[in-house]
């Protein structure tokens, strides 16, 4: 098989799965049967297999574009369906299907507990019973994987814009699996309200160049771009657009409200949808469309990322909930991303999203298995102390931890390698080409300093998070906790390896250079100088330097706060910040929930209102007036009909029945009075022929 | 001939009146029969004593009149009351049966 053939497989296999999952109630009555989950598992990891086979297949740096499916041409615009692959599509297929199926197996483990007839949701005050929805789950998972791989084998706009559609709508089911559950429903409405939003955006963005070029396939696209036929203002709109669309996806700041509610799924779709694949989808598209984006979209990527990265960070720092913890430190590594982007690092962006999927997915799958150890206490400071009780999971979340903050040991070496996990090597790819686009940029001076910073808080929250949670006295809500069974420790320990070691070599190593093989080249812009190559591996000393120097600043911050030697219960420190009206404002993510109630939600719902009393007065008075009239008329109408049209019939009826009556009475009946009429006629008749023909 | 006219006459009253006046099926028979008969009398007496009868254009050669219509026709006069007597007395005997009686006056069901 070809590798666009393979890939096109791997895309939609895992839709048996979904089937079988969406159909099991039929085929699978029975509650405690994983049959779909099985099912969904074998799709999801044949079409890893797929993908894996197709990424070592192919050979070369020139990327096979192809069309599967004219929906219509005209007017000189063509709308397709069709794929685009090169090693982005490639590392994201073996991402998307290695990740999905690490948390399909963990999953079997995690939703055991929907395999009965009565579900308990103890989340209730009152418990609330239901049947179990362990197929449902399985079916929206894959749904979801086909939906994300279609996204990312695009090879066009509109079709990425089609993928991009379902994985949100999958999200949606995702979020509100547990609808039963207010809060559930709400954070899926949420996410689902704020990325369309973004998409209204991306909408524009494609149909400005849309009419722009008349054609939306990558290559079209960048040729276009690359030769300047296409006009400032339609890629300013087009890549701003884009940029939209994006920000929505990937949880960009100002639309990044939605993720920290999207929690509210279950554990293991957050560790897929909401960490590791669909919130990348915003990253890998502005990385997909780099060669087509003008300067100051590039710019404003930058900024974006800036900000969000410190404004996810923030809050993570004070959050009680495990996942809630996790949720911001994805915001804030996403903003990673989006700014190596915007600094021309291009490679490192993505090298990043590849290494944050890992660790990312790892650390929620250890929440889950804690959540599931302790039956769904999720307030870390109700944890503590389970790195005796769970050593395995304390042990894949540690590396999580390191690898996510950037620790390393430097100078030392092992097997020719420096002593460091995944993160330290993308998140210094990160910092050096920020750092050498400041250089280069001394206005930009920020675009360093704050991820920076960033870094430093990104260790103080991870080693607080795995502090209350692994060390110290054991909580209140640790009680019989123990290790997870081993279908849930076999993907954490997968992706626990994958989290130390996919990045091994940095960005000398093997993943970087595939990744970066169809690199798009750095273009040069007006508004900034971009980089050289040679300036990058100049800083790259010096951003590695100061990297490990905020990590270690903020790990040892973190050790000295929350540290495994800390004897007082976990909550302790924890409590005395409670109350600071500061602490507060950050932990609810800066009141940007606030804000946006207050500009955007009540200010709809008060013209909702405003719109329903118009209607029900004016509109409705204007309604009920017709109607009235109507009503009159009807009745005008109504006595014409009777007295005029019915008298006329009746009147002509009656006079029948009057002669009817009027001659009905000569038939007697009587034979002797027929005869004596007969007579009497004859004699009449006889008396006038008489006198007529005397006359 | 007017004496031939007057019985006639005389006949075809009384037919009348007794067809008019009696009660029973019968008797209207009767009637009925004197009426047939002053028929048959004027048709014989116009016969005899009226002008003499044209004989009938017709398209063969020898089709020739007699001059007797007017008997012919009373011979038809006469066989006709015969057959209407037979019908008219099956019709009042099956009216005797349904209802028990000769009574013209009870057969009023076409009343109305």
């Amino acid at each position: 098989m070809s590798v666009p053939a393979l890939l096109i497989a791997a895309t939609f296999l895992p839709l048996v799965g979904a089937l079988a999952g969406l159909t099991a109630r039929w085929w699978r009555p029975r509650k405690d049967d994983r049959a779909a989950g099985f099912v969904a598992s074998a799709c999801i990891l044949g079409s890893f297999g797929l993908a894996l086979t197709a990424a070592l297949r192919w050979d070369g740096p020139e990327p096979i574009a192809g069309s599967w499916y004219e929906i219509f041409s005209l007017a000189g615009v063509t709308l397709e369906l069709g794929h685009h692959i090169d090693s982005l599509t490639l590392t994201m297929f073996c991402l998307v299907s290695l990740v999905a199926s690490c948390v399909c197996v963990f999953a079997l483990g995690y939703l055991s507990d929907e395999l009965t007839h009565e579900h308990r949701d103890h989340s209730f005050e009152e418990e609330l019973v239901r049947p179990g929805r362990f197929h449902l789950f399985f079916g929206y998972l894959c749904l979801f994987v086909t939906a994300m791989l279609l996204l990312v084998i695009g090879g066009n706009l509109f079709h990425v814009f089609v993928g991009w559609e379902l994985v949100g709508a999958c999200s949606y089911l995702l979020i509100g699996f547990y609808y039963e559950r207010p809060i559930a429903g709400a954070a899926a409405t949420k996410a689902f309200v704020v990325n369309r939003i973004g998409d209204a955006g991306f909408l524009i963005g494609l149909a400005a160049l849309l009419a722009a070029n008349g054609d939306v396939r990558f290559v079209s696209l960048f040729e276009a771009a690359g030769a300047g036929e296409l006009s400032r203002t339609a890629l300013l709109i087009g890549g701003f657009g884009v940029l939209a669309g994006c920000v929505g996806k990937s949880a960009q700041f100002p639309l990044q409200v939605w993720l920290p509610d999207a929690m509210a799924g279950p554990t293991p779709v957050s560790a897929l949808v909401h960490s590791a694949t669909m919130v990348a989808g915003g990253v890998y598209l502005i990385g997909r469309m780099t060669p087509a984006l003008p300067g100051e979209v590039l710019l404003t990527v930058a900024y974006l990322g800036c900000a969000t990265a410190l404004i996810g960070a923030a809050p993570a720092l004070f959050q009680t909930d495990l996942k809630g913890i996790l949720a911001y430190s994805s915001i804030s590594q996403l903003g990673y991303m989006m700014l190596a982007l915007g600094v021309t690092g291009w490679g490192a962006g993505l090298f990043h999203l590849v290494t944050h999927a890992f660790f990312k997915s790892l650390m929620f799958l250890c929440a889950g298995s804690v959540i599931v150890a302790c039956h769904h206490a999720q307030d870390v400071t109700k944890l503590g102390g389970l790195m005796r009780k769970m050593p395995v999971t304390a042990g894949a979340m540690l590396v999580g931890v390191i690898a996510i903050s950037g620790l390393a040991i430097p100078g030392v070496t092992l097997f020719g390698e420096a002593l460091s996990f995944s993160g330290f090597h993308s998140k210094d790819a990160i910092l050096s080409h920020a750092l050498a686009f400041t250089e280069a940029n001394p206005a930009h001076a920020i675009l360093f300093w704050v991820p920076l910073v960033t870094a430093g808080l990104t260790a103080l929250y991870m080693v607080r998070l795995w502090g209350l949670t692994f060390a110290g006295t054991p909580g209140s809500a640790t009680k019989g906790a123990h290790e997870s069974p081993a279908v849930m420790l076999a993907p954490i320990l997968i992706l626990a390896g994958l989290a130390a070691f996919c990045a091994i070599g940095g960005d000398g190593g093997p993943l970087y250079g595939f990744l970066t093989r169809t690199a798009p080249e750095v273009g040069t812009f007006a508004l900034f100088e971009s980089p050289t190559e040679a300036a990058v591996d100049e800083a790259h000393h010096h951003a590695e330097m100061m990297g490990l120097i905020a990590a270690g600043l903020g790990a040892a911050a973190g050790l000295a706060l929350f540290g495994p030697w800390r004897r007082a219960p976990g909550h302790a420190r924890a409590e005395g910040l409670k109350d600071a009206a500061v602490v507060r404002w950050l932990r609810s993510g800066w009141g940007f929930d606030a804000v946006y109630r207050a500009l955007a939600v009540r200010p709809t719902l008060l013209a909702g209102e405003v719109a329903a009393l118009t209607d029900r007065s004016a509109l409705d008075g204007a309604v009920h007036g017709t109607a009235t009239l109507a009503r009159r008329v009807a009745r005008f109408e109504r006595s014409v009909d009777e007295r005029l049209v019915d008298g006329v019939v009746r009147g002509v009826g009656r006079l029948a029945r009057g002669f009817g009556r009027l001659f009905g009475a000569t038939q007697s009946g009587g034979l002797r009075q027929y005869v004596a009429a007969l007579a009497a006629c004859a004699v009449g008749l006889a008396v006038l022929a008489v006198v007529l023909l005397a006359g | 001939m007017t004496g031939y006219l007057i019985v006639s006459a005389v006949l075809l009253t009384c037919g009348v009146v007794c067809m008019a006046s009696k009660r029973n099926a019968v008797g209207v028979l009767m009637g009925v029969e004197l009426v047939l008969n002053a028929a048959s009398v004027n048709f014989v007496a116009a016969a005899e004593f009226g002008p003499p009868a044209v004989p009938v254009q017709v398209a063969t050669a020898d089709a020739i009149g007699v001059g007797l219509d007017g008997q012919i026709a009373a011979l038809f006069v006469i066989v006709l009351a015969a057959a209407e007597a037979a019908v008219a007395l099956a019709i009042v005997l099956a009216f005797f049966n349904q209802h028990g009686t000769a009574d013209v006056d009870a057969a009023s069901e076409l009343r109305g």
